[in-house]
């Protein structure tokens, strides 16, 4: 299975090579991917400067336009598809219909993978955006049990890559209105969740609070770890009792799966973090390049070690992990 | 609570000290020395632009210092933190141990968030664009004589292990 990992800056594509990504996305400096955060992402040169570092070590390169194009600013992911292609990046990961079709009729030997934002969860969908699009492959959604992933694996046209690692967001991705209700802002259209800008914390003398576009998300008392602040993952009074109502902070880990994902066809694993630093990067990629080795030098034999386990729990959301939707036996 | 090692028992108040007594000129022009190359290629691309009319406190607790930054002349510079100046439109705090880490990129920001080792006062996005800086600077286009002064810091960055 091929190892698809993020990287927002220079350093951190570095980081994911040197700890052995077969391919690792990025995205360019504005709103066309969905992790427009200041600071963060490639401009031309820097995108150029990421290709050759890559190339010359037999990694591939992925660019992710996955936020949903606006009239106002159709130009500007027409041209984030139009710089991909000059690059000649190894795929572009989409969402948007219009910008799947722009591509395809545009560019026909670039190659074209949907989104998860694109939240497509069926065989029957996957087929659409094969035989309309030609895409190559897809990543499904973080929803999905392993049941239903085995289920569309079996009828899928083309790859399918699932999530291994990261925050977990328990929404059908694409899908989600949450961010919107608080800041009119959402991961599909703006690139972002929790919009920093809207972003407070206050340190008082019990808890620190984080609050987004001025309504609290959580308190944390002196000793709990902090989570990122958004809506899915606060604590909110429900009935008199204040706990988390949608979701914990918390990071989806499958490393116990490979074996299942491998059996059930999968033929890539995606790490999630963009935004995360060259140095979270690092750790990540090593440990999930160590499972993958030994998964493929001793399949029958394969676990996961405490070892692994310990250092994604590290630099994980809540410092703990989850199998997430993977692991629902009713679903 | 981290415990102090021994070498973190005479680590800290020498550096506390040091600090307190090295007049500003002074740690401006040192701090200038890592500044400018540091950030160059940022500066080059247009990176440090969002510092513009902006002023970025970074509070070390436990020695008890705390160092502003600001555009000058476009590059990145140690500005005075003192009562009288314009007050800071964000503030990264941390101990030192947390600081060294993320210097040398042996920690991940964000985990040291979520462990509660780093916070953010003010500005969040501002802090953002900060942490952000400091990720994208490619240490591999560094001069030499910097990169030997980071691997210095790797070896006081084990005795907080
Ligand atoms: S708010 Fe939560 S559930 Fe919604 S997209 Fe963001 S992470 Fe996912």
């Amino acid at each position: 299975m091929e190892l698809v990992c993020p990287a927002g800056s220079l350093p951190a594509l570095k980081a994911a090579v040197d700890n052995g990504a077969d391919a690792v996305y990025i995205g360019f400096k504005d709103d066309t991917n969905a992790r427009h955060f200041s600071g963060l992402n490639f401009n031309d040169r820097k995108a150029q400067k990421a290709l050759d570092y890559a190339r010359d070590r037999g990694a591939k390169i992925f660019v992710a336009i996955n936020t949903y194009a606006q009239p106002k600013g159709w130009a500007r992911w027409q041209r984030a598809v139009d710089l991909a292609a000059e690059l000649s990046v190894d795929a572009v990961i989409i969402a948007d219909l219009g910008l799947l079709n722009y591509a395809a009729q545009r560019y026909p030997q670039l190659p074209l993978h949907l989104s998860v934002q694109g939240s497509c969860t069926s065989a029957e969908g996957l087929k659409f955006y094969h035989s309309e699009l030609g895409i190559r492959r897809a990543v499904l959604p973080r929803v999905l049990s392993l049941d239903q992933v085995k289920m569309v694996a079996e009828q899928s046209p083309v790859d399918l890559e699932v999530f291994g690692f990261g925050s977990l967001c328990i929404m059908a991705e694409g899908r989600c209105h949450l961010s919107s209700y608080v800041t009119d802002q959402s991961p599909n259209n703006s690139g972002v969740c929790s919009p920093a800008k809207d972003v407070r914390w206050t340190q008082t003398e019990e808890h620190l609070e984080s609050r987004l576009n001025n309504v609290v998300i959580d308190r944390y008392q002196a000793e709990e770890t902090a989570g990122y602040p958004t809506l899915c993952k606060g604590r909110f009074a429900v009935e008199e009792t204040i706990f988390h109502a949608l979701e914990e902070p918390v990071s989806l880990n499958t490393l116990d799966l490979i074996p299942d994902l491998y059996a059930a066809g999968i033929k890539a694993i995606k790490l999630e973090g963009r935004q995360r630093s060259p140095a979270y990067v690092a750790q990540v990629v090593s440990v999930w390049r160590s499972a993958l080795d030994s998964f493929a030098n001793n399949p029958e034999k394969f676990s996961s070690k405490a070892e692994w386990m310990q250092r994604l729990a590290k630099v994980s959301e809540g410092s703990q992990t989850t199998l997430g939707a993977y692991h629902r036996p009713w679903q | 609570m981290i415990k102090l090692n021994p070498c973190q028992h005479i680590l800290l108040p020498t550096v506390k000290g040091l600090a307190k007594s090295c007049p500003f000129p002074l740690q401006k022009k040192i701090a200038m020395l890592f500044l400018v190359p540091v950030f160059e290629e940022a500066r080059l691309d247009g990176d440090l632009d969002f510092l513009r009319d902006r002023r970025i406190g970074l509070a070390i607790s436990d020695i008890d210092y705390q160092a502003t930054l600001r555009l000058e002349n476009g590059h990145l510079a140690l500005a005075k933190s003192t009562a009288s100046e314009a007050p800071t439109d964000a503030i990264i705090r941390g101990n030192l141990s947390a600081f060294i880490q993320l210097a040398n990129r042996s920690e991940d920001p964000d985990s040291l968030f979520f462990q509660r080792r780093l916070c953010i006062e003010g500005d969040t996005d501002l802090a953002l664009e900060v942490k952000n800086l400091i990720d994208a600077v490619d240490l591999d286009e560094l001069p030499k004589w910097l990169k030997q002064t980071l691997s210095l810091t790797q070896l006081v960055d084990k005795q907080f292990a």
